[in-house]
């Protein structure tokens, strides 16, 4: 359980670890992403007193005090595909172009978008 | 010499009966669910509140994903709830055979209408892929198919 500003810092420096993956390795940037989506949404309910101890715990919290569909829809997306990265084979993972201009430009940047101008701090 | 009687069935997921828009779980089914399922066990130790637990997973739970399915079914290839050990889940298996983005959305606002309906469910999809890859997943054998052929 972290505070609004320990949560920025963790999602500030998976961003920067995520810009220096390289391309041949998609899954690998999926899961970065999805994982400074965590901290982004885990910023986002600290600054409201929730914390959130699981995928699940955090999901559910998200739609209870952030029900908005654009943005359950991008972090659900996250969530999904980085676990098909991770548990498939990298034949049946999502290709580095969707996985960059999906996951990456259009998902993780809609959920910091959307941190960026909810937080409270 | 003592000998033992494998029952088959209970090796498979469970498939529904179905009786028109309605589904319907066989009593052994019910058993086997409740029976496998801590979450539901710890959740509902009342045995009123877990027969209306039931007779809702039945009538509300299963019905609305078998009709989602049904909706995407040029996508959907088939559909499994495990049995769930700390929280509800169910799987979508798309007929491709990596992610397929055109389903996000339309599963992240499937899991948003249950839970607005008090249904605080999990759906994922994963890609048709061997019993082997699902299995990293979930067990299909521990689940309920309620949608689509054996796989």
């Amino acid at each position: 359980m972290g505070t609004s500003s320990e949560h920025q810092e963790k999602a500030t420096r998976h961003l920067t670890f995520l810009a220096t993956i390289p391309d041949e390795f998609p899954e690998w940037l999926a899961t970065v992403a999805f994982y400074a989506a965590v901290e982004l949404i885990e910023k986002l309910l600290a600054d409201r007193g929730v914390h959130s101890k699981s995928h699940f715990e955090r999901k559910s919290a998200l739609r209870t005090h952030f029900p908005d569909r654009a943005l359950n829809r991008a972090y659900g997306d996250l969530y999904n595909a980085s676990l098909d990265a991770r548990y498939e084979s990298v034949d049946r993972s999502p290709t580095l172009q969707e996985v960059r201009e999906v996951l990456i430009q259009r998902r993780l940047h809609h959920v910091a978008t959307y941190v960026s101008s909810h937080s409270q701090k | 010499m003592a000998t033992f009687e494998v029952n088959t069935s209970e090796s498979r997921a469970i498939q529904l009966q179905l009786n028109g828009p309605d589904i319907i779980l066989a009593a052994e089914d019910v058993d086997r669910f409740v029976r496998n399922s801590p979450w539901v066990t710890s959740t509902y130790s009342n045995v009123l509140e877990l027969g209306n637990f039931i007779q809702r997973f039945q009538a509300e739970f299963l019905v609305a994903l078998r009709q989602w399915c049904a909706q995407y079914q040029q996508r959907v290839r088939a559909g499994f709830v495990p049995f769930p050990s700390q929280h509800l889940q169910a799987f979508v298996v798309s007929r491709s055979k990596t992610y397929d983005f055109e389903l996000s959305d339309p599963i992240a606002d499937l899991e948003m209408a249950l839970f607005e309906k008090g249904w605080n469910a999990e759906i994922l999809q994963i890609p048709l892929s061997s019993p082997e890859s699902r299995r990293h997943f979930f067990d299909e054998s521990e689940s309920i198919q309620f949608y689509g052929d054996v796989l």
